[in-house]
């Protein structure tokens, strides 16, 4: 009798899965072949170059590049002088230290020659105490803010209040942004400076490439699989999502570790939450819903030119770390956000983008990680048929390497940063792992992340105070692979 | 007991549909191994004939006579594509006599050719290539017909706006016309269609101020603001081009326009009608920020009597960044006149002074 | 023995441009393509250049800080033409309060650069 129902119950299930592959890689297919005609537009837009100088016009928006900083002392004298290097004419670079319990302050001080102005700050930052604010008499553009630690959104949030920019810009101290990439980032804006509000650079894994005064000079792939797999993972998620979702006017994800907003509207919506662990996630969610309620025409823009290099987590342990973050987080924003999934009120971002974030990215590697322990039961009861389940494992394994090879192919053949024949090998062989393990451990780890979320729910003041960490911000978030 | 065997035909199906994914597979991982081959291949010949087209380039650019048809007689298909980018490069980089000797160049490769036929087809790329290319040009310009072909889209319109400011002495009215042309569809522009606007009009605003004057009825805010804001970079315009329309702007609903236009009323405060017209009282307490903060960026620079209006303003402002802006344009003027400060005022003033004396170190 | 022009620029057609330009010209050219080598050339074991071209806007050390350093620690008297695609006001300022003889704006022409540099050496 309860076997039978077992079978039942498990005959279902089955079934049900078997529904919902059906439906998410739907998702996927309508994602990944927006993301061909939105390369298609962008490359063919590259082609024409306008006869005029960008860098003298008065027009050219002022950005401020916000850099957060928390026990940065060995990498960001070089983050800095990478940033003044940029190839923009008008920018300024405010680093804040949040709390910093090793020497970044000094180490700025001393390669910058900073001195501290000697009057308490006259505005309300929006964040945590502000000790001090130094300013670099030789070089303008630099402002370095010395404040108690409140975590990321709470020292970017100081720069964005104390800054008079029209456009600033996140970044995480360790990313190696491209020294066009700014302007490349600001394009989106210069065409349509009414309605655009946020735009998001492609970001890349540094691990193998060559670097030389904090830029990436050759781009090879990394040495080992960790790496690796996640400079392919990127590749997909970037390629064959983000820029598809753009497409579909339906972009609610930009990476932290580079993402360029209106300041104004950023301060208009509180700006970074302290409180949220993918404080970029939650704060561009919060934007289209703030923009969609008042029926403000509005643009947020993917750019798919490689801009940000990230170092990759290169132990287990660490990713673990980082991706069962990024899933509390996810997880975090949704059901903070909840009324604007399915709502037609949130124009295409609630209507599509969300839902579709709600099941592939959070049901995603939940159901499939269900799947792993529930199918072999049902074999194992006769729920199941093996030769069948084989079968469906080898399609949805197929359709994996599918996508995946899909971001190597716009790599290719619309940036082609890997000059290497081999190294596109290479990549293809990672596309390959990424959905023969590597896939399966991360089910695993989602499934992780939600007992943590769970858990954190009743330890809520810990998550209000979340520091971040050199090792786990190391890399940004990309989506989750199914 | 058997398992419930699926039936035949889904069983089937996944099997043609794991057959049609490898099939897709092997073709996207061909395609990307054979585009990353290919691009390979192509970069290496492209190096290959780069540094001797650019030596023989700067060379023969360095002579009387460069007698580019005999060199281009000579060059292979690549040779000249390589050759045209360059060309491309060395004409934004340069002025003079090099440049030109560059258009003379242009004009023989088929750069010179491509600037005719594109404007007539549907493409829109092509064209804007092309405008790109006839503005660096000195090729003759037949404006009417570029109006007539391109002026459907504002990266195009910005690009014929353009091709006339760079042929503006051998075209009569050539700041009206782009002028006119760049606004015609009331609607916001690109940067490089306010940059263009802008250098249309950088001397001498008078079409601006013209066009503003008549045809700002049919114009979207975010234009009219980014027309104000313009007309603050261009040199101020003589004594009779039409200025009374801005004080209309300053009552406008949009805070934006209310704020470039201030910008104007600044950089024309020294014509009396418009000086005279402005109700200071009103502008220093704007409901919206960031237009009193415009307000007293432009005030501050007047005399003393609208500088009093100012210091009112200040003890009331709540507005921490506007208090900031306040205390940094008037600085000592303000602890001349008040003996007590607000609180909040006097930490700006304390902060403007640090600033002040940081930089004087 | 021909002058000396020590060369500044991360623009590699304008480096290449001007340098042979300047070698037609019979002058002896050194290139760099930052600001950091710049400054490393004229700290260096050779005699200073007899004039240097400067980008404003290179890589590690920019071109007004190369020039403050110039005119602070090496030679006060050493000619130093800024080449610049800002044209904003304030750089030009700046430029010249800190001490460069020239300030020019890209686009520019060659034979303009050459005849002030020539200027200079006079």
């Amino acid at each position: 009798m309860i076997r039978a129902v077992l079978v039942d119950v498990l005959g279902f299930l089955s079934v049900a899965i078997l529904v919902y592959y059906l439906l998410v890689n739907g998702i996927y297919l309508l994602v990944y072949s927006s993301s061909l005609l939105e390369l298609r537009t962008s490359l063919r837009e590259d082609r024409w170059e306008p006869a005029y100088s960008r860098f003298s016009s008065p027009f050219l928006p002022e950005v401020a590049i916000v850099v957060p900083a928390y026990n940065e002392a060995p990498i960001i004298a070089d983050s800095v002088q990478a940033l003044l290097d940029l190839n923009y004419s008008a920018k300024e670079i405010i680093v804040v230290n949040d709390g910093s319990t090793d020497d970044t302050l000094d180490v700025l001080t001393a390669t910058f020659d900073l001195e501290k102005t000697a009057a308490p700050v006259p505005i309300d930052t929006n964040s945590e105490r502000v000790r001090a604010v130094y300013r670099a008499p030789r070089i303008e553009e630099l402002t370095v803010i010395d404040k108690v630690n409140g975590g990321k959104g709470d020292a970017l949030n100081a720069g964005v209040w104390l800054s008079d920019a029209p456009l600033v810009c996140a970044l995480d101290a360790d990313s190696l942004i491209d020294r066009e990439g700014l302007l490349k980032a600001v394009k989106p804006f210069l065409r349509d400076p009414t309605r655009m509000v946020a735009t998001g650079g492609t970001v890349r894994v540094a691990n193998g490439c060559e670097i030389d005064d904090s830029q990436v000079t050759a781009v090879t792939t990394a040495d080992s699989f960790l790496p690796g797999v996640q400079e392919m993972e990127y590749l997909r998620a970037f390629y064959a999502g983000r820029l598809g979702y753009s497409r579909l006017e339906g972009l609610i994800l930009i990476s932290g570790a580079f993402g360029l907003f209106r300041t104004d509207l950023v301060r208009e919506i509180g700006g970074y939450n302290p409180g949220s662990v993918t404080e970029d996630f939650e704060l561009v969610v919060r934007l289209h819903r703030h923009l969609t309620e008042r029926n403000i025409p509005y643009s947020v823009d993917f750019v798919p030119e490689p801009v940000v290099w990230t170092q990759a987590p290169g132990t287990w342990g660490a990713l673990a770390r980082q991706r069962r973050r990024w899933f509390r987080g996810l997880i975090d924003t949704l059901v903070r956000e909840r009324d604007m999934i399915g709502n037609p009120r949130y124009g295409r971002p609630g209507l599509f983008a969300m839902p579709a974030y709600v099941l592939t990215e959070v049901l995603g590697p939940l159901i499939e990680g269900f799947g792993y322990v529930l199918i072999p039961l049902a074999i194992a009861l006769g729920a199941l048929d093996a030769g069948f389940f084989l079968l469906f494992l080898a399609v949805t394994m197929g359709f994996g390497v599918l996508l995946s090879w899909f971001g190597v192919l716009v790599e290719v053949w619309g940036f082609r940063r890997y000059t290497e024949p081999t190294d596109v090998l290479v990549l293809l062989a990672h596309g390959v792992f990424e959905n023969m393990g590597f896939r399966q451990w991360k089910a695993f780890v989602a499934w992780h992340g939600l007992l943590e979320y769970v858990r954190g729910d009743s330890e809520w003041g810990e998550m209000t105070r979340q520091r971040f960490t050199a090792s786990e911000d190391a890399a940004t978030r990309t989506d989750e692979a199914d | 007991m058997t398992p419930p065997l699926p039936s035949l035909t889904t069983f089937e199906l996944l099997g043609w549909v794991l057959v049609g994914l490898l099939v897709a597979v092997v073709a996207v991982g061909y395609v990307a191994v054979g585009l990353s081959v290919r691009g390979k291949r192509e970069d290496r010949r492209i190096e290959a004939v780069e540094d001797s087209i650019r030596t023989e380039l700067l060379d023969r650019l360095g002579r009387d006579e460069p007698a580019w048809g005999t060199w281009l007689d000579g060059l292979s298909r690549r040779e000249r594509d390589v050759l045209e980018t360059q060309t491309d490069q060395y004409l934004r980089l340069l002025t003079g006599s090099d440049r030109d000797r560059l258009h003379d160049l242009a004009t023989r490769l088929d750069a010179g050719q491509r600037i005719e036929q594109p404007l007539a087809t549907g493409d829109r790329i092509d064209r804007l290539g092309a405008l790109s290319w006839l503005a660096l040009l000195d090729h003759e310009v037949d404006v009417d017909r570029l109006v007539e072909h391109c002026s459907d889209d504002p990266a195009e319109r910005a690009a014929v706006g353009r091709v006339l400011y760079e042929h503006r002495e051998a075209i009569d009215g050539a700041a009206s016309i782009g002028t006119r042309l760049l606004t015609s569809a009331g609607t916001t522009l690109p940067m490089y269609g306010t940059d263009t606007l802008f250098r249309l009009n950088q001397t001498d605003p008078t079409p601006l101020l013209t066009t503003c004057a008549s045809q700002r009825g049919d114009w979207t805010v975010d234009l009219l603001a980014q027309a104000l804001e313009t007309l603050t970079y261009c040199d101020p315009a003589g004594g009779d081009a039409p200025i009374e329309w801005v004080l209309d702007c300053l009552d406008c609903e949009s805070p934006a326009v209310r704020e470039a236009a201030l910008g104007v009323v600044g950089t024309y405060g020294w014509r009396a009608e418009l000086r005279e017209g402005v109700d200071v009282e009103r502008a220093v307490n704007d409901p919206v920020p960031s237009v009193r903060r415009a307000a007293y960026r432009e005030f501050s620079a007047w005399n003393d009597e609208t500088v009093q209006v100012l210091v009112g303003a200040a003890a009331t402002e709540t507005d921490d960044r506007a208090r900031l802006l306040l205390a940094r344009e008037l600085s000592g003027r303000l602890r001349e006149v008040t003996e007590r400060l607000p609180p909040g005022i006097a930490a700006c003033l304390d902060w403007a002074e640090a600033e002040e004396a940081a930089k004087a170190r | 023995m021909p002058p000396h022009i020590l060369l500044a620029d991360d623009e590699v057609q304008i480096r290449q441009l001007l340098e042979f330009k300047l070698q037609g010209k019979g002058f002896e050219v050194t290139v760099v393509d930052d600001g950091a080598e710049c400054l490393d050339h004229l700290e260096g074991p050779d005699e200073l250049p007899d004039a240097v071209l400067l980008d404003v806007m290179m890589p590690q050390v920019d071109g007004f800080r190369a020039l403050e350093t110039i005119r602070d620690t090496l030679s006060e008297e050493l000619p130093v033409i800024m080449l610049t695609t800002r044209s904003r006001e304030p750089d030009a300022i700046r430029g010249l309060e800190n001490g460069a003889n020239e300030y020019i704006e890209k686009p520019f022409s060659p034979d303009e650069v050459i005849a002030r540099v020539e200027r200079h050496l006079q």
